[in-house]
């Protein structure tokens, strides 16, 4: 509440008037005068300038300096606005001024009545976190926008990221960290090479210059550390986690063991047996569920008794009620930190820094093996890999969030780093089987029967979590099935070995659709339609190319009249991708089909022999279609 | 009644300790499927509080929804509740860190925030009690206008109830002279599913066994069968009893004095304007009204939709809507309320005939005159309707994207009420017109030079008309005419591999007119090893409709499409020397919902392609949902067709 009423009387604060912009940003388009307007820009970020000032008691001062010229009308909304994200523990805004002089030379300063604070309110994770946006209307091009803030910060680590390519280019960005008489500071570029970016370093500063946009194109990497970014801040005393992946995986075991109430250094496991039985314990009593009331539970888990009478955590409570369970037994357990959800993956070369990290999963000590697949070696010891988080892959396998995943167990003696094995995670494919009769408007009634294994597409999770209906849309999403077609489930059943089988009735209007002169199956079948890239020259950004749920169908179709394709067989396998499809032409159709896409990532060295893989695959496809799916 | 007086002593109260009655781990064995099941839902209105209670058995892991996360607004107050699996296991919640407060929005002096509830214990198979209350004045919530719950959920509801007492005026809520009560209201059912009693002084209404709500494509939240819904709503309680006196009084002594015919003291600027408006007056009353909207905006800008080059400043500094709209004529911009204003005195002081539409809309529940709710409608924004005949032609004079004689579609074919501000304020009620699908049309002209290498050249021009008109305008409208080309170039380079050789927007400044897109393109196209080549016809043309990607059985509701809609695509191509259009192009298929047709042509080098769609009306009965499913897969096979050519030898 205080921290409210002070942000308050901080915003009030900021509601006199100007008629001149500050001097600074004068200065700033004064010093941007010589040089040319980016091409094609809407909005050209003259200074964006972040200053960091570390206090007595710990906390930042971060202040900031923004000086944006609208170049076109399109650009004057984005370049209106600038925002400051927050949580009422961890940051408070201390200041937040703002001017805009318009086209004909009239200025205007940012009135209170202009700012306004947001919680983020989702579905996903609950959080306190708050956005505040200030903002000014009727921006138009010829405008500067400038703005000014002051933030005090409680940083849970010593140092912080700032990614560098945002909407705009920017002539002159700038890092100032000032240096008190006992710290030592941290400003460290990552990844500008290869970029070209142009940064002049000076004690306490980086200053990059010429900053181009980052471009919006289609294959780019889905994580912002596969850009440049900047590592900030001051090194911390002894036991400071960013000191090293050591230090940092020694603080997170110790960390972890404090605040899940466990006691650590206990036995390695024997027997399989209580394993089955803690993790199943966790499978049915835990459901997960992100709620974060502090900053410091993006690390922090819950204590397990705590876990356990919410019945529900994130992935760190969910391992820590887990070793709140082996605790009892005697058992040993240590947390491993991975990345998931993004193309993006940690390694021990990469310079320290906190966001190498989203996902914490369980590695459990063995005295010897187990037999179990998710086992792994390193420095002489052995662990059983288990994500509690992916309640429906059973103990000894890892789920398909974790192919080939780099990993960072963390005990007393420091990191130990694992790069997941193949063999550790359970294979995945997805078996269709179409069976039916068209009819003479192309429709198809018939049957689907389908086998997941592995979890493939998240159907058995789903099945799982007690939704049919979620079930089917999470099929027709991942086949990219029409909605106009009917599925009739039948009850889905799951064997011992995990794999999913459902069968459908199928009512498939326009199934075949007239094509080129012919017909041709549907491309939720068949796939294709991908998407065309860029002129190559132009290129910015690596090419990361998601991987494909490898899939196999089997067609059976009566048809009112026979169809054959101009070949029947059709195949490639590299390095990409393979495809395999045999077709039996005529008035019964019957055709086996197979396809399967890696995930390969080019870096930005390799960007053209990226954009060359993907055309060689679409061309390869395309030809596929034409050749083979479509009938005359 | 002992039954009922139990249940009231009890009511608020979690009964800790207490064993879950055997009834409740017994009811809705027969919805085996069903995730989650509200077996008792009860809120109780009084003067200063309501207070609810719920009773949740939770089914699955999906179902933990029906209690998790339960958005208990940020003034809930005296939260208590408990969790009991199926084996009698209890867990009872209340404390701080199971209710979590998450800021709203905080802006200028106004901070809202809510509160969810995220209950401790929940299992996959649990009974889950909760009870909480919200201040409130007049069984209105606190800092609100109105009290509005939906009966139905997405789970089965075994017994939903409100209870209400007599309430009091409130003298704050005073409308100048006007007296306002809080009036509860409620949507009933004279079956099996409804009850009303009456009982010391309160009333209760119970709703019992509704089905769990499914989310239907094209379906409307406020409009299906067994769409129940409770409201505490303002109302004048000295105004006439019967429904018909009551809106005579709503706008003879509320609306009209209120909210229209306040003292407006215009400049002689504006009279020399209106009598200039007069003199220039010409055609019939729909002709004359398009006229005056035209000449009205073409003097008057809109900080809603700003033209490029109209740097408008604030339109905040006057609080009397009189001096507001002299105001906004003098500066020659308003905002929505201004504009609406002005061209309101304007049209009577140039005597032109209208009516004011006070509209409902497929985003607000259906009207129902009976309900007596004065604020249903939002008197500020009206339309503005002119009699041709037996119809209404409807003006929309703030809404500048909209040219003379069309309307947002989200008011066609709903009710409406209409007062004659001439012939005393007299209100009557109709359902409005829907526009036909001729209405809102696109039509682009293609014109393709194919090459033997396969490289093309392509031009095109598109034009649309109607909504899709609107749509367009709001788009380019603050745009300089450079960047609206540039914005229409960007569109086209994400589509792959080619030159842009032209690209120019025209028709976006004059409201009135027809906006077209030009694009010209030449693509350098790598061959394929085939013994034909396939070619689309019509790239980067305007899907009408996206199939989506769920259809729920058993759809309870009418199917409401934005707009009719007519699209036709074109494409003159002209082929190399010896190509043969291959196979069988020509296809058409109708039915209630509407057309697709191809047709492929061709004459010499010279082919024609040709793709009609029309979707002939923009809200259809759910009887009709298989017909629409059909006409939407045809046109996903119309715009997935290309055409082929089979050429003089095998390509290189």
């Amino acid at each position: 509440m205080r921290a409210l009423l002070l942000c308050l009387l901080a915003l009030l604060a900021c509601s006199s008037r100007a008629e001149e912009l500050p001097s600074w940003a004068e200065e700033a388009l004064r010093a941007a005068e010589p040089f040319q307007v980016p091409k094609g820009a809407a909005v050209w970020t003259l200074l964006d300038r972040t200053r960091i000032t570390r206090e007595q008691d710990g906390s930042w001062l971060r202040s900031r300096q923004v000086v944006h010229r609208v170049l076109q009308q399109r650009g004057g909304a984005s370049a209106a606005s600038f925002t400051l994200d927050g949580a009422p523990d961890s940051s408070r805004i201390e200041s937040l001024r703002g001017w805009h002089r318009r086209a004909d030379g009239g200025v205007q300063s940012l009135d209170h009545k202009q700012v306004t604070t947001f919680g983020e309110l989702g579905s996903g994770p609950l959080h306190l976190r708050t956005r505040t946006v200030a903002g000014f209307e009727q921006v138009g091009r010829g405008d500067i926008l400038v703005f000014e803030s002051l933030e005090r910060e409680a940083n849970y680590f010593s140092v912080t990221v700032a990614a560098v390519l945002g909407d705009n280019p920017v002539h002159v960005r700038r890092f100032e960290l000032v240096q008190q008489a006992q710290d030592q500071i941290v400003i460290q570029p990552v990844s500008f090479e290869p970029w070209g970016l142009k940064a002049i370093r000076k004690p306490g500063v980086l200053e990059i210059l010429d900053v181009p946009a980052r471009a919006n194109e289609a294959l780019s990497p889905d994580d912002f550390l596969a850009f440049p970014y900047v590592i900030l801040g001051y090194r911390g005393g002894d036991g400071d986690p960013m000191a090293s992946w050591d230090a940092m995986a020694r603080w997170y075991a110790a960390k972890f063991r404090a605040c899940a109430e466990t006691r650590g250094g206990l036995s390695a496991a024997e027997f399989p047996e209580s394993l089955s039985l803690a993790a199943k314990s966790l499978a049915d009593k835990i459901s997960y569920r992100q709620v974060y009331l502090t900053s410091a539970r993006g690390w922090e888990p819950l204590a397990g008794a705590e876990v356990e009478r919410r019945a529900y955590g994130d992935c760190k409570d969910m391992v820590a009620y887990l070793a709140y369970r082996l605790d009892k037994l005697g058992l040993d357990l240590n947390p491993a930190l991975t990345h998931i959800n993004s193309g993006y993956d940690p390694s021990p070369e990469e310079p320290v820094q906190p966001n190498a990290f989203n996902h914490v999963i369980a590695a459990i000590p063995l005295a010897h093996s187990l037999g179990f697949a998710a086992e792994v070696e390193r420095d002489g010891r052995r662990w059983l890999l288990h994500d509690p988080t992916d309640r429906y892959t059973p103990l000894g396998q890892l789920g398909l969030q974790l192919r080939g995943r780099t990993l960072m167990i963390c005990d007393d003696a420091g990191a130990h780093w694992v790069t997941l094995p193949d063999s550790a995670v359970q294979s995945i494919r997805l078996d269709l089987h179409l069976r039916g009769r068209i009819d003479a408007d192309h429709g198809l009634e018939g049957t689907l029967q389908l086998a997941e294994h592995g979890d493939a597409i998240g159907l058995r999770t789903l099945l799982g979590e007690g939704s049919l209906n979620d079930l089917l849309a999470r099929l027709r999403e991942q086949l990219a099935l029409p909605g106009v077609v009917d599925l009739e489930p039948k009850l889905p059943n799951l064997d011992s070995q995990g794999v999913l089988t459902l069968e459908c009735a199928v009512v498939w209007p326009s199934f075949l659709r007239r094509n080129a002169g012919g017909l041709k199956l549907p491309a939720a079948v068949t796939g294709g339609g991908y998407i065309k890239l860029e002129t190559m020259e132009a290129r910015q950004q690596p090419v990361w190319i998601p991987a494909t749920t490898p899939t196999r169908w089997r067609l059976e179709l009566d048809l009112p009249f026979p169809l054959k394709a101009i070949e029947d067989r059709w195949q490639w396998q590299d390095a990409l991708s393979q495809l395999s499809w045999q077709a039996q032409p005529g008035r019964t159709f019957i055709c086996d089909f197979s396809h399967e896409r890696r995930r390969l990532h080019f870096g930005p060295n390799d960007r053209l022999a990226g954009l060359e893989a993907w055309y060689d695959y679409v061309d390869k496809y395309a030809r596929f279609l034409i050749n083979a799916t479509c009938f005359f | 009644m002992i039954s009922v007086l139990v249940l009231f002593l009890c009511f608020g109260e979690i009964a800790y300790g207490t064993p879950i009655p055997a009834a409740d781990w017994q009811y809705g064995a027969e919805l085996r499927s069903a995730d989650a099941i509200v077996l008792d839902d009860r809120t109780r209105f009084f003067e200063k509080t309501i207070a609810r209670y719920r009773k949740v058995r939770v089914l699955s892991e999906r179902g933990k929804a029906a209690v998790e996360f339960v958005d208990l607004t940020g003034t809930a107050r005296k939260l208590e509740g408990r969790v009991v699996d199926i084996h009698g296991e209890q867990t009872a919640f209340g404390q701080r860190s199971d209710l979590v407060e998450i800021l709203t929005y905080k802006a200028g002096g106004d901070t809202e925030k809510v509160r969810l509830l995220v209950p401790p214990g929940l299992t996959r198979n649990c009974i889950v009690e909760l009870a909480w209350e919200i201040p409130a004045e007049g069984a209105i919530p606190l800092g609100r206008d109105e009290y509005f719950q939906a009966v139905a959920e997405p789970w089965h509801v075994r017994s939903k109830s409100f209870s209400f007492s007599a309430l009091r005026n409130h003298p704050g809520w005073s409308l100048g002279k006007l007296r306002l009560v809080s009036q509860p209201f409620w949507t009933s059912a004279n079956d099996r599913h409804f009850r009303l009693e009456r009982s010391g002084g309160r009333q209760t209404v119970t709703y019992l066994d509704l089905p769990g709500r499914a989310a239907f494509p094209f379906g409307n939240d406020w409009r299906y069968d067994g769409r129940h819904y409770v409201q505490v709503v303002k109302t004048f309680p000295d105004f006439g009893l019967r429904t018909r006196d009551f809106w005579k009084d709503v706008c003879r002594n509320y609306v009209r004095p209120y909210l229209f015919d306040f003292e407006f003291k215009p400049s002689p600027e504006y009279r020399a304007w209106v009598e200039q408006l007069k003199a220039e007056r010409a055609g019939d009353s729909v002709g004359a009204m398009g006229q005056l909207l035209r000449a009205f905006r073409a003097r008057l800008a809109s900080t809603r939709m700003p033209r490029w080059d109209q740097r408008l400043g604030s339109t905040e500094s006057e609080v009397d809507p009189a001096k507001r709209i002299v105001a906004a004529f003098q500066r020659g911009y308003g905002d929505s309320f201004e504009l609406n204003q002005l061209f309101y005195h304007l049209a009577l002081d140039v005597g032109q005939p209208f009516v004011l539409v006070f509209p409902s809309s497929t985003e607000q529940w259906p009207f129902e005159p009976e309900s007596r709710q004065p604020f249903y409608f939002n008197y500020n924004y009206p339309l503005f309707g002119v009699k041709q005949g037996d119809a209404l032609v409807l003006f929309t004079p703030e809404r500048y994207a909209y040219s003379p004689g069309h309307v947002p579609a989200r008011f066609e074919g709903l009710e409406a009420m209409v007062v004659d501000p001439r012939a005393g304020w007299q209100p009557s009620f109709t359902v409005l017109s829907a526009s036909g699908a001729a209405s809102n049309r696109i039509v682009t002209q293609y014109q393709t030079e194919l090459q033997a290498d396969f490289g093309y050249s392509l031009s095109l021009e598109r034009s649309a008309t109607g909504a899709y008109a609107a749509a367009y305008r709001q788009a380019y409208y603050g745009l300089p005419p450079a960047e609206r080309d540039e914005a229409l170039a960007a569109s086209w380079r994400d589509l792959g591999v080619f030159a842009l050789t032209e690209a120019s927007v025209a028709g976006v400044d004059d409201l009135d007119a027809v906006i077209t897109e030009k694009i010209g393109l030449r693509v350098e196209k790598r061959p394929l090893v085939v013994s034909s080549y396939a070619f689309h016809p019509f790239p980067n043309s305007v899907r009408p409709l996206v199939s989506p990607h769920s259809w729920p059985p058993g759809r309870d509701q009418d199917l409401f499409l934005d707009f009719a809609r007519q699209h036709t695509d074109i494409n003159t191509i002209v082929v190399p020397e010896g190509w043969r259009l291959s196979g069988v192009n020509d296809w058409h298929r109708a039915n209630a919902v509407g057309q697709v047709e191809v047709q492929a042509v061709q004459e010499g080098r010279r082919v024609t392609v040709r793709r009609e769609l029309t979707l002939s009306r923009h809200r259809f009965g759910r009887a009709e949902e298989r017909q629409l499913k059909a006409f939407l897969a045809w046109v996903d096979e119309a715009f997935e067709q290309t055409i082929a050519f089979a050429l003089p030898q095998a390509s290189p």
